[in-house]
């Protein structure tokens, strides 16, 4: 690897630092901080132009998202893995389509998460105790970000310039805003780990098209016999087209 | 009002290593046993196979293999001025969920305790004095020493395959082995699986500093290899989808394809999916296990008698049907004070979460006569 190559992989994208490859410590909803505020959300008018925004990829449609949040989604996920010199964003991965589906379905509806009471504010070590499902979760969010956006810099989140968008976005990752109705933490932390679940899982879940990303990191996929190659590779790269789970079948 | 079935010699709850090694040993004696899993029926073949299970996202992210804690979890809280509060999602604790257990996903590390390990009290006072022990400390040697178990370890290994090399043979210091473990009678059974780059590389630091490193016991077979149940094992492909997957080639070794498969072959036992143990049930006397309800497939509640009751449902779930019945544990012994305790609960982890309960519950922990605690 050249010292050129190092040293973009250094300024990479900073929202992908955070976690681990293959999002292998995202693998569960964060907890809750405690002391979060809790103030009724106002109710403003929707005042925004209407159009029809697609997944960012052709042929998918929504089953979850209304327009709105899906285009808070498609804005946000290009926000948190955008398009560089090392490889595609999320946007062109279909992650947004990804997210879609996974609040659609039976994780986004809290088919793995003890949702009976009693309810309470734990220590962190108690982990998450909202009574929220993670699609609950997201949607309520995405409005408490959107009232943000329009308070702060003037417009719902999918309308704002590429600026303030990675604004927002820091702001939320700085822990800079106390959102109304979600814990800011708990939503944003659920966002970024369906936002890299989304990039970097088997093609088979709607994102990761053409497993760009397995190639982007030189990962070989759900390929896995590797016996006859840990001795030879010692110290040497390698290489293979990567290969998903249906590719193999 | 439970359906109560005919009595039967030996009730095992939960199949996974623990239950499968109790009910494959008690094969060859003709007593009546039946076992009890909450999960559902899985094997290699079709539940492990590869590619399907190279999946990431459903397996690491979703713990597809593992207790879905949305029907039951348990409560937890790390001090007693907390209030437990549930454990709305897996973390920390990766419980299984179908027959195999936690024993299909698990990593394969197969460590021995330390003999030190076994005489944590005894050993601390002779070297430090008994002053280091901070008050109310529940430090307590197990009632069982290395060198009793040390047959049971080289059995576990054998009929594991595990892949190591030894440290200490009888005696003997072995350099490349861990050379503080307790002497073992036997070699590992199967060589140390190859060394990745990683490996070579913290090998060759940690000597340079002095220090004497050793390659981790693994439960992978580093090859071909039929254990002394005459079990097949396929070679590891290093394949990297290990913990939190169950294995395609047969080479981790899991109850599902070594122990269960033998227990299943005796006509004397019986297994029945998809029964979720509510509570063991003890006589008027409040000191002898008789039986134990459970709900079926369906949600209809069965009570199931036995002569001997066997806990194997991972420390976290003894733990709580000890805790269901409340009579059966009393406080003042696990303070320290009292007799031994003597539940030796899956990976003999109980200590910590024995704690989650209200103070106020009493906790009682001699007399387990009846109750073998896997």
């Amino acid at each position: 690897m050249s010292e050129n190559d190092d040293r973009e992989r250094a300024d990479r994208r900073k929202f992908l630092k955070l976690v681990g490859v293959a999002g292998a410590a995202a693998s569960t909803l964060p907890f809750s901080r405690p002391g979060s505020a809790s103030e009724q959300s106002k109710a403003v008018p929707h005042q925004h132009e209407t159009r029809v925004v697609g997944s960012g990829v052709t042929g998918v449609g929504y089953q979850f998202f209304n327009t709105l949040e899906s285009a808070f989604v498609a804005a946000a996920v290009d926000v948190l893995i955008p398009a560089d010199s090392i490889g595609p964003g999320a946007a062109a991965l279909g992650v947004a389509g990804y997210i879609d589906r996974q609040m659609a379905g039976s994780y986004g509806k809290g088919d793995r998460l003890y949702l009976e009471g009693p309810f309470a504010e734990g220590t962190p070590q108690q982990g998450y105790q909202l009574r929220m499902t993670p699609a609950e979760l997201i949607r309520a969010g995405i409005a408490d970000v959107n009232n943000y956006a329009r308070e702060k810099y003037g417009n719902t989140f999918d309308l704002l310039s590429a600026i303030d968008r990675v604004s927002v976005m820091s702001d939320l990752d700085g822990r800079k805003v106390d959102l109304p109705t979600v814990p800011t933490d708990t939503f944003f932390s659920l966002l970024l780990q369906l936002t890299v679940e989304g990039y970097f899982a088997d093609p088979m879940y709607g994102g990761n098209k053409n497993k760009a990303s397995w190639k982007m990191i030189g990962f070989p996929g759900a390929t896995a016999m590797y016996t006859d190659k840990i001795e030879p590779f010692r110290n040497r790269p390698y290489t293979a087209e990567p290969m998903s789970i249906q590719d193999l079948v | 009002m439970a359906t109560k079935r005919k009595s039967v010699d030996v009730l095992i709850i939960g199949l996974g290593w623990t239950g499968g090694i109790i009910a494959k040993e008690l094969a060859s004696t003709g007593l009546k046993i039946v076992a009890l899993e909450r999960g559902g029926p899985r094997d290699t073949n079709p539940d492990f196979l590869d590619p399907q299970i190279h999946d990431e996202l459903r397996y690491a992210a979703r713990h597809d293999l593992m207790q879905n804690v949305s029907r039951e979890t348990l409560t937890f809280r790390n001090t007693a001025s907390q209030t437990a509060l549930p454990m709305r999602q897996l973390g920390s604790f990766l419980p299984g969920q179908g027959v195999g257990g936690a024993g299909v996903h698990w990593n394969g590390v197969t460590w021995r305790w330390l003999e030190w390990d076994h005489q944590a009290r005894k050993r601390t006072i002779d070297k430090y004095g008994a002053r280091i022990i901070p008050t109310g400390m529940n430090l307590q040697d197990w009632p069982i020493a290395y060198d009793e178990l040390e047959p049971y370890y080289d059995k576990f290994e054998k009929t594991c395959g595990t892949s190591g090399k030894a440290g200490n043979l009888m005696g003997k210091k072995i350099d490349g082995g861990n050379i503080f473990e307790g002497p073992r009678r036997s070699e590992y059974p199967n060589p140390p699986m190859i060394a990745a780059q990683n490996m070579v590389m913290f090998e060759k630091s940690a000597r340079n500093l002095g220090y004497h490193p050793f390659p981790n016991p693994s439960s992978n077979a580093s090859r071909d290899y039929v254990n002394p149940d005459g079990v097949a094992f396929g070679q590891c492909h290093y394949c990297g989808f290990c913990e939190r997957f169950g294995c395609e080639a047969n080479a981790k070794a899991s109850p599902h394809f070594t122990v269960i498969p033998l227990a299943m072959q005796n006509p004397n036992f019986e297994l029945r999916t998809h029964s979720t143990v509510l509570r063991v049930n003890l006589d008027s006397t409040g000191k002898k296990a008789v039986s134990a309800t459970y709900l079926d497939a369906r949600g209809r509640q069965v009570e199931q008698p036995a002569d001997l009751i066997v806990l194997s449902a991972y420390a976290l779930g003894n733990v709580h049907l000890l805790f269901r019945n409340r009579t059966t544990l009393r406080r003042d012994d696990w303070a320290g004070g009292g007799r031994t305790q003597l539940c030796l609960s899956g990976r003999w982890r109980s200590n910590g979460i024995l704690r989650q309960r209200n103070d106020h519950e009493p906790i009682h922990g001699g007399r387990c006569s009846r109750h073998l605690h896997g």
